[in-house]
């Protein structure tokens, strides 16, 4: 009784719904418009995992560590990966799937996908990968995919961790490609955690690979911090609460929906799908969305949007939805509209859009205007700073760093790893 | 002895060899051929496993599109192979995804699909025989019969489409609706392929010998999409077999890369044959080597033999001559006096001059081995000759109830070797005494023309048969036992005399006789004219 009564409260005052393991909340980033004008409007959709009741019941697992074994990652790196893969499997309890597969010329179930019954013998198994020749990424993605696919479920949480540490050389190689395989598979609730190792691989791959599943990018340089970006992935994947977690965005009649900032979204009509695919309990991802609402009259109020989300209860393993519904009011008092910007909304704006501005510098980059690129990366430095200070956000202040330390890593000698940390960065920016 | 060797051993060989190089190379490439076809049939199982894959996904595209959701972009969501719906009108205009609004993702499938829609590549596909038959459908609006799953043929209610665009090959599943509409789906080709990998085997499975090799799967640039299996083959390498994909993938192939050991393995037996040969080869020159080895080994002996013999001869030759001398003196000496003793006397000569003529045979045999007999003529009359040896063989002939009849012919002095006629005529008449001793009689007779002298000696005896003829001139032949039971001789005679003959520029033959045997004696006895002037 208490808590539907909270729950009823934070719809009415936080526009937050809340089922079972999500809680869904929307803003606007100015709920009161001034009236008279067309003007744009940014909708955020949050989405917070909340950690189950009964404690110490975790969701099963369902794994494929897809190592690169290619020539290149012979030596320290190797030995690295297999250490951070053992310290992996030994995280996984009983119930969890794992598979392993390597590849380099062609590819290898070593592990084929079986319950963690006999964790000593998998990790017998991965303690023997040696090295071999090229690096056929594709067939190791498709493999790894086609052993998750064997115990998927809406009771296991599907992740893919992959690694590798150069050019994927046989198969498709393109990062279209793999992006459009990795847009598949996060339909289908299998996230990809991709790791970037040393400063041979492809960035653009690796990250579009990992954003299309909403999946994250790691870039890691040196092979002793492998073992933290598994662990990391790991620790994250036990906490999944929900998957397949689909955002559908309605706009109200007049009301434009014109992009999702920072990444790809549907916009069709009047409606708008996004992806999400995986929720973490206790962290909320957000998506961020640009509308032009036309002009108003004072003091009319006025339908924007109806948000919808579905999901996969982890606990239940059922189907379930959540709505909400967006709304703005004019007003005649430019003041007042200023007044009620939304802070949080605001930086999560910011963020974004500085994101895709460091991602437009990048793209300078490659075509070697170096130039275009330093500045466009300092007058972002500069946005970010500004905003920072304006939103009082210290996330902003330090991407405002972020992306002097780009401006200031353009030359040629330093641009092989900048690029990395800036696609690193980009992504941990975008997939919220 | 070499003639024999090659018949015996190396002919067949050779026959073995190249009867056997061509059934070994046959084998191979039989074995080849179906190693292959072992490899053409492996890549058809995968392509018929990757075929089940399609069809399987084909059957559930199909409840689909027959049941497809209100918002025709849900159908994205309910089928990983789906990248994009669409939805075409009677006229094959595009009603979804509508051109007026599209997202994104809607004008990059425009992008991507933009000739199939200008052309009207579907509608050429939609059921019904012509424009007709399509105009009355139209107006009829009735429903149309599926007519059949058949990718790809024109006319069909459903099928594949495929077309180029981008990095390769694009399919659509279309699906001709009732009304007239089309509804159908661009697969996302590279999830299509991501699960086709998924369903191929890994290096790792290794539990077929075929696994030795390599297969790989490409698309219709030849560019690499996949690939398995232990063996690394160079970038120039022939494939062992290949094999294209069914519908709707038929532009990609299978491909079997073989190391060169699996091929040693195919074509095994021929080294089966290879060993086999030799083994026979082996066999065969054994075998020569053995009889080789024991028919040198008699001649090996039979020349020691006559080395013994001869030196025995040579050692008996000096003492010989010694007792004949001594007993020639003897025999002077007791002239006139005691009857009984000169008889003796008489036998021990004679037989002292047989036994001297048995070891010149011998000695001459064994020269003639040797090949060190030369013969010296010398002026001489061959009548003169032929006397002194009838006379040194009278009493011995006469005792054995011989009568001996020579007709001498006109002897003029010629060159001639006297211990060459001496000893021929010896050895015939020798001949007569031994064997043909119950013909009682021995005719000689010479003559000479043109340089040559011929001589004939002849017996009644009891012949020789025409078929042993030229045998009888060959060392160590005898006659039947029967003919000569009692009789010993050397088996030399013959040969010895035949070979002087002709080493006197003449022959030895035996010659067709009314009665008895009958040989004669050629030899080139040019006239000794200077001799006799000086």
């Amino acid at each position: 009784m208490r808590n539907m009564f909270v729950a009823l409260l934070l719809v009415v005052l936080a526009q937050g719904a809340w089922a079972g393991p999500v809680r869904l909340d929307t803003a606007v980033s100015k709920p009161i418009l001034a009236a008279g004008q067309k003007q744009t409007v940014y909708l955020k959709v949050g989405l917070t995992g909340v950690k189950p009741d009964k404690p110490g019941s975790r969701i099963p697992a369902n794994i494929a560590i897809v190592l690169d074994r290619s020539g290149s990652m012979s030596g320290v790196k190797l030995a690295a990966a297999r250490e951070a893969a053992i310290d992996a499997i030994r995280r996984l309890s009983r119930d969890d799937i794992v598979s392993v597969v390597t590849y380099d010329d062609t590819v290898e179930v070593l592990v084929p996908a079986t319950r963690l019954t006999d964790p000593e013998s998998v990790i017998a198994k991965v303690r023997q990968i040696g090295w071999g020749n090229s690096t056929a990424l594709f067939a190791g993605v498709s493999k790894g995919s086609e052993e998750l696919h064997k115990f998927m479920g809406r009771d296991r949480v599907s992740r893919m961790v992959l690694l590798s540490d150069g050019l994927a050389n046989v198969g498709p190689s393109s990062p279209s490609d793999l992006q459009e395989l990795g847009t598949s598979l996060g339909r289908e609730g299998i996230g990809v955690t991709t790791i970037g190792l040393g400063l041979d691989y492809n960035e653009d791959l690796m990250s579009k690979l990992a954003a299309a599943s909403n999946g994250r990018h790691y870039f890691v340089r040196e092979p002793a911090e492998l073992a933290r970006a598994f662990d990391k992935e790991f620790g994250d994947v036990m906490t999944i609460v929900a998957q397949e977690v689909r955002l559908e965005i309605k706009c109200a009649d007049g009301v434009r929906p014109v992009r999702v900032l920072g990444r790809g979204g549907d916009v069709r009509g009047q409606t708008v799908r996004l992806d999400l695919n995986q929720l973490y309990s206790d962290f909320e991802r957000s998506a961020i969305f640009e509308l032009e609402v036309p002009a108003g009259e004072a003091k009319q109020a006025r339908e924007v949007a109806s948000v919808m989300v579905d999901f996969s209860n982890m606990q239940t393993r059922a189907r379930e939805k959540l709505s909400n519904s967006v709304g703005v009011r004019f007003t005649d008092s430019a003041a007042e509209a200023d007044r009620s910007e939304n802070r949080d909304v605001m930086i999560l704006v910011v963020e974004q859009i500085g994101a895709e501005r460091n991602m437009m510098a990048t793209e300078l980059r490659d075509k070697g205007e170096i130039d275009k690129a330093r500045q466009l990366l300092l007058s972002n430095s500069a946005f970010l700073s500004d905003n920072a200070a304006r939103y009082k956000s210290e996330m902003l202040d330090q991407q405002n760093w972020l992306n002097k330390a780009d401006a200031a890593n353009l030359d040629p000698a330093k641009w092989q790893m900048q690029r990395k940390q800036m696609r690193q960065y980009q992504n941990k920016a975008t997939i919220k | 002895m070499i003639i024999v060797f090659v018949l015996l051993v190396v002919g067949p060989l050779l026959l073995l060899a190249g009867l056997g190089a061509k059934w070994a190379r046959l084998e191979r490439e039989r074995l080849q051929f179906q190693f292959r076809e072992l490899l053409a049939g492996k890549l058809r199982d995968i392509d018929g496993s990757l075929a089940r894959v399609i069809q399987k996904n084909e059957r559930e595209l199909v409840e689909l599109i027959r049941d497809p959701p209100a918002e025709l972009d849900g159908l994205r969501e309910r089928h990983p192979w789906v990248r994009q719906a669409f939805l075409l009108d009677p006229e094959g205009k595009l009603l979804f995804p509508d051109l007026r609004a599209p997202s994104a993702g809607d004008m990059a499938f425009i992008d991507r699909t933009r000739e199939i829609w200008l052309r009207g590549e579907l509608l050429r596909r939609r059921p019904g025989l012509g424009p007709a038959a399509q105009a009355m459908q139209m107006l009829s609006n009735q429903a149309v019969p599926m007519q059949g799953m058949d990718p790809g043929s024109a006319g069909e209610a459903s099928g594949w489409y495929t077309w180029y665009w981008g990095s390769g090959l694009n399919l659509i599943y279309y699906h001709w609706l009732g009304d007239g509409r089309c509804l159908g789906v661009e697969l996302d080709r590279v999830r299509l392929l991501a699960d086709l990998i998924g369903q191929m085997p890994d290096t790792a499975s290794r539990n077929d010998r075929l696994a030795d090799g390599r297969i790989a799967l490409r698309d219709s640039n030849g560019a690499l999409l996949y690939q398995w299996g232990a063996y690394a083959y160079q970038a120039n390498e022939k494939q062992a077999a290949a094999q294209a994909l069914s519908a709707p993938l038929q532009s990609w192939r299978l491909e079997y890369y073989a190391p060169a050991s699996l091929f040693a393995a195919a074509g095994g037996l021929a080294f089966s044959y290879v060993a086999g040969f030799a083994a026979v080869a082996l066999a065969l020159i054994g075998l020569a080597v053995y009889f080789y080895r024991e028919s040198t080994r008699e001649l090996r002996l039979a020349g020691q033999r006559v080395s013994f013999v001869n030196q025995v001869s040579h050692e008996l030759k000096t003492p010989l001559t010694n007792v004949r001398l001594y007993a020639e003196l003897l025999q002077q000496h007791l002239d006139g006096e005691d009857e009984t003793a000169q008889r003796h006397l008489n036998i021990v000569v004679e037989e002292c001059g047989r036994l001297s003529r048995l070891i010149g045979n011998v000695l001459t045999f064994g020269r003639s081995q040797r090949g060190a007999l030369t013969i010296h003529p010398t002026p001489g009359r061959v009548d003169e000759i032929i006397q002194r040896v009838l006379d040194g063989y009278r009493p011995a002939l006469e005792r054995r109830g011989i009568r001996v009849q020579y007709s001498p012919g006109k002897a003029t002095q010629v060159m001639v070797a006297a211990d060459v006629v001496e000893q021929i005529v010896g050895n015939l008449l020798s001949n007569i005494e031994k064997y043909a001793a119950a013909g009682g009689v021995a005719e000689i007779a010479s003559e000479q023309r043109d340089g040559m002298t011929l001589i004939t000696v002849a017996d009644h005896g009891p012949g020789i048969p025409a078929a042993e003829r030229e045998n009888v001139f060959r060392p160590f032949y005898r006659l039947s036992a029967a003919l000569h039971d009692g009789a010993a001789g050397t088996g030399i005679g013959l040969p010895i005399a035949r070979d002087l003959a002709r080493r006197h520029g003449g022959d030895l033959k035996v010659v067709a006789a009314e009665k008895g045997a009958a040989f004669e004696v050629r030899l080139a006895t040019p006239e000794a004219v200077e001799m006799e002037r000086g």
